[in-house]
């Protein structure tokens, strides 16, 4: 079962009512609607797998795509989040093919290329390598179980839907990932806490 | 189960630590692609060298001409008004009156 919404923002049925006046034409509405949305589908982002200095500009393009087809969102057929997450998991797949035929390219031609190499603050290079970790240790199926139904907080049924599984395959998939996780986070949490 | 709950725990925490580090997005949203406006101006490109081919006046008329009117069609210009005149003593003569030029009066035939 996915955990309650705790973070601070609007609830969903506010979110679904924002999207449909975003819908009607009001442009407060919608962006106070994306505004809530971004850290969200950041999240879940970073969660599948996307390197952190992508997730901006692919969340970006996601709430893009989304204002422009606004109209053909239908609340009848589930969440304003679970409608923005298709798009989301297109595109991060599109993303991980593309990165593969980049470390190819690279392989292939023997060199190293780095893309938007900047220097950041000590505690989110250090996050960003548990992150790693972390899910290093799941699947790729496995990372968008978990990134949709435990960070996105997603139902089941709406993650079994998106992803073409059964509500039941979401949960046992969750379970394995949630115990892998388990195992990964002893090897990393030590160093992790040492410094607080 | 803790322990799972630690996994999933940390991974929330560090997902938060990380998501709330990330830049602004560095592109704008894009209205179209590049690709589309390429086509567009393209095609409105194509549009207006069709619509010269066939609206426009072109150099030379498409009516026949004498080659001599022809001729001084070109030296003329395209307003210039051409007249041929044929007279027995002096074959043809061509008479080419160009906008804004102002002719010399000549006496031989009263031609100008």
């Amino acid at each position: 079962m996915a955990p309650s919404n705790d973070l601070p923002g609007p609830k969903k049925e506010d979110l679904t009512a924002l999207a449909l006046r975003a819908r009607q034409g009001d442009a407060g509405a919608a962006d106070r609607l994306w505004a809530a949305l971004r850290p969200r589908l950041s999240r879940v982002a970073l969660a599948i797998g996307i390197p952190p200095d992508d997730v901006p500009d692919l969340v970006q393009d996601a709430l893009f795509a989304a204002h422009r087809r606004l109209e053909s969102f239908d609340p009848g057929k589930g969440t304003i989040e679970a409608w923005l997450s298709t798009s989301l998991v297109r595109r991060a797949r599109n993303s991980f093919r593309a990165e593969r035929r980049r470390r190819r390219l690279a392989e292939r031609f023997g060199v190293l290329i780095r893309w938007g190499a900047r220097p950041r603050p000590m505690d989110a290079v250090e996050a960003r390598l548990t992150l790693t970790r972390l899910l290093g240790a799941l699947t790729e199926g496995q990372r968008e179980v978990i990134a949709l139904y435990e960070i996105g907080e997603l139902t089941a049924e709406d993650t079994g839907r998106l992803l073409g599984i059964t509500a039941g395959g979401v949960r046992s998939i969750a379970r394995d990932a949630r115990a892998r996780l388990a195992r990964a986070a002893l090897e990393v949490r030590p160093p992790l806490e040492a410094r607080r | 189960m803790n322990e799972e709950r630690d996994g999933i725990g940390l991974l929330r925490e560090v997902v938060t630590e990380v998501a709330a580090s990330l830049p602004p997005p560095r592109r704008r949203p894009k209205a179209a692609r590049p690709i589309v406006w390429g086509l567009a101006a393209a095609a409105a490109l194509v549009a207006v060298l069709v619509a010269g081919r066939f609206l426009l006046p072109r150099e030379v008329p498409q009516h026949p001409r004498a080659p001599v009117e022809v001729l001084a069609l070109r030296l003329g210009g395209r307003d210039a008004r051409v007249r041929v005149i044929d007279s027995p003593a002096a074959g043809s003569i061509v008479v080419v009156a160009v906008p804004g030029a102002t002719p010399e009066p000549r006496s031989e035939g009263g031609i100008r």
